[in-house]
């Protein structure tokens, strides 16, 4: 018959003692182990458990260069394309940023001619980049003949510029920094000139009806090193 | 965002469950005052823990602004509840161990003392101190359940019955319920693996004590302990003709520990993206499908299993087709979730997910068509042919219970007030400049 005791029932009926008991006892010794080694064999390593780790990331810089020369009519609009070698990918940790440059001169010859309008425009499309960074500039317009410098973050986040980073370890910051998927595809420039006529076109010898755009694209790939700050 | 996504759908699995579930406990005259409780708490918690749940999830996605404060908060202090109500449960189910209305006045006294505590502390601006004993309802569960569970398990093949096999088993269940997760730690705690001497509850801050992370760690010691004489008793009663279901759940969870501690002992294997699908680890993924969905949908499952099969439900003409058609958008939302769980981390064309979805909810509500009508028709006994002293007999009334109901809406609403205040005061960020 059981008692308003419950330990009279599980711990001193005689059928079920011993088992308890030595559940009991079996849960002290580990309580016993555990306070040993957390106190003990381990207690440095859980004293400093929340100190993280510093580390420095710095990035080596790679460029490959092409360069394009176009002559394009008054008025016309056309688009350049322009698609990075596998093999930078390849060699290096990730394709950080594009700079474009597009130059041109006045080059109809005609006296007191003035330098022609050009347009250029990097189309976003479905090469994966960092299109809607606010650093990018993906349009400019030249009408003096100084150069129109676009220019596209491709790797998330990327500056070039060294930063310190907390925690993890060193593996995880630079798997952080590598990916080959940005910047695969075909990059698209849309160039348009609006050539000025010289004083004196009328006449049929007198014209300007197209201009040369030299564009050079720069695609900077980088090399990640990762390393621990000593404190 | 996966393990996000699984919390929120952990979230709609309790409260749904504990929803739909304390409707049906409410209305069942039939249980004895032990029962009634324990129906009224597991219902409760549930509900609280599918909060805490989605405040988990969200804390998890905001983590760049101040509002993670909120999230955080709410979800350390529901987790308050939990804790009270497991112990509670654990208290008077599936046998009594409080066994006059003086003990369970003190017992539970005690318990609502522990919770007030916690909250004055919270309430001071001085959350996770040692004070909060957090960790030690995994003591008090593990020693009340695991000694209930040896006792009726053990028992001589003579004494044994349907029902001592019953109440071993739910005894089980509820340490499943409440240590599954701990249990995988089992090789890590016994082989100093830093996965378990480093378990914190604040990781990478210095928000709590070593002496708060001992008492949590503690716990966790006392559900492994558990763990492993579970183990032991069923080995050596399937060895003796007598082998249980729960035998090949303890097998589960230590196997799946086990794995982990593999991947975690070297680092490497566990750090490296898959192949496939770069923005998951292997340990990642492991953690998500064992610990995570342990969590979030084995928990409500066991619960609801023992809410069906126990008889805590008084399932009748009137309401079957309510509880039949709860067990079914349990069984749905849980096949649709885990399957897209896994369609998020291995590329499975949508069209055969689709197909595969379907098959398996046919399979699950074929089952649960079959399943359902036996628990329902044939509720299990925890009392036939057992001495009635394990079970004395008392009257708590009903508007006792409606005031439990009412305790916790006003418990929860509090929480979110607090946590709004944590948020809105920096508090956390405060703490945590000045530590």
């Amino acid at each position: 018959m059981a008692s308003e005791n419950i330990l009279d029932d599980l711990l001193f009926n005689e059928e079920s003692k011993q088992r308890v008991s030595i559940f009991i006892a079996f849960c002290m010794v580990l309580a016993v182990y555990h306070a040993t080694v957390f106190w003990v064999i381990m207690d440095d390593d859980i004293a400093t458990k929340d100190a993280m780790e510093m580390f420095s990331v710095s990035f080596n810089t790679n460029s490959h260069l092409h360069e394009e020369t176009r002559t394009i009519d008054d008025g016309d609009r056309e688009v350049l394309s322009f698609e990075v070698p596998t093999s930078m990918f390849d060699d290096h940790d990730g394709f950080g940023v594009l700079y474009v440059n597009i130059n041109y001169q006045e080059t109809s010859g005609q006296i007191g001619d003035s330098c022609d309008t050009v347009a250029a425009d990097l189309k976003p499309n479905s090469v994966q980049a960092e299109w809607q960074d606010e650093r990018n500039v993906l349009s400019g317009l030249s009408t003096d003949c100084s150069t129109i410098s676009l220019a596209l973050t491709v790797f998330p986040e990327f500056t070039g510029n060294q930063t310190q980073v907390a925690d993890m370890n060193a593996e995880h910051w630079a798997g952080q920094w590598t990916n080959d998927a940005h910047g695969r595809g075909m990059f698209e420039l849309q160039i348009e000139v609006d050539a000025s006529q010289p004083p004196g076109s009328f006449a049929p010898t007198v014209s300007d009806d197209d201009e040369e755009v030299t564009v050079s694209w720069e695609a900077v790939f980088f090399d990640v090193v990762v390393e621990e700050i000593e404190s | 965002m996966a393990v996000e996504n699984l919390l929120f759908i952990g979230a709609i699995l309790s409260v749904t469950l504990g929803c739909l579930a304390l409707r049906f406990v409410r209305r069942n005259e039939k249980l004895e005052w032990n029962e009634k409780l324990a129906a009224h708490l597991i219902c409760l918690m549930f509900i609280v823990k599918g909060l805490q749940n989605a405040a988990g999830g969200y804390s998890n996605t905001d983590g760049s602004e101040s509002v993670w404060q909120f999230w955080k908060a709410l979800m350390h202090f529901l987790d308050f509840y939990f804790d009270i109500s497991i112990v509670m449960i654990a208290l008077v189910y599936p046998v009594p161990i409080l066994r006059t209305p003086r003990q369970l006045k003190i017992g539970y006294g005690i318990m609502v003392g522990v919770m007030v505590v916690r909250l004055l502390m919270v309430m001071l601006g001085r959350p996770n101190t040692v004070l909060e004993l957090f960790g030690m309802m995994y003591v008090v569960c593990g020693l009340i359940w695991g000694s209930v569970y040896i006792k009726f398990r053990m028992l001589d093949e003579t004494q044994q019955n349907k029902s001592t096999r019953n109440i071993a088993f739910v005894a089980a269940l509820f340490l499943t319920l409440l240590l599954g997760h701990i249990w995988m730690y089992t090789p890590d705690m016994l082989f100093l693996n830093e996965t378990f001497y480093f378990i914190d509850l604040w990781s990478g801050t210095n928000m709590t004590s070593t002496m708060f992370d001992y008492i949590w760690q503690l716990g966790h010691v006392f559900g492994i302990a558990v763990g492993l004489a579970i183990l032991y008793v069923e080995i050596k009663q399937a060895i003796n003709g007598q082998a249980s279901p729960m035998l090949y759940i303890i097998i589960a969870y230590m196997l799946s520990g086990m794995l982990r501690y593999l991947m975690t002992s070297f680092n490497s294997l566990g750090e490296v993206g898959l192949a496939w699908n770069d923005d998951f680890t292997l340990l990642g993924i492991w953690n998500l499908l064992t610990a995570g969905i342990h969590f979030t949908m084995v928990r409500p499952l066991i619960a609801m299993y023992i809410l069906l099969r126990y008889g805590l439900f008084d399932i009748n003409e009137n309401n079957r087709d309510m509880a039949r058609l709860m067990t079914v958008m349990l069984i749905v939302v849980a096949t649709s979730a885990l399957l897209e769980l896994i369609q998020t981390i291995i590329p499975i064309n949508q069209m055969l997910s689709a197909a595969l979805m379907g098959i398996l909810i046919a399979f699950g509500v074929g089952w649960e068509e079959r399943s359902f009508d036996t628990m329902a028709s044939e509720p299990a006994s925890l009392r036939e042919d057992i001495d009635k002293g394990w079970f004395p007999t008392f009257d708590i009334p009903q508007r006792h219970m409606d005031r439990l109901i009412m305790v916790s809406a006003v418990y929860v609403v509090l929480m979110f007030f607090l946590s709004f205040i944590y948020w809105q005061m920096n508090i956390y960020e405060k703490i945590l400049e000045v530590v």
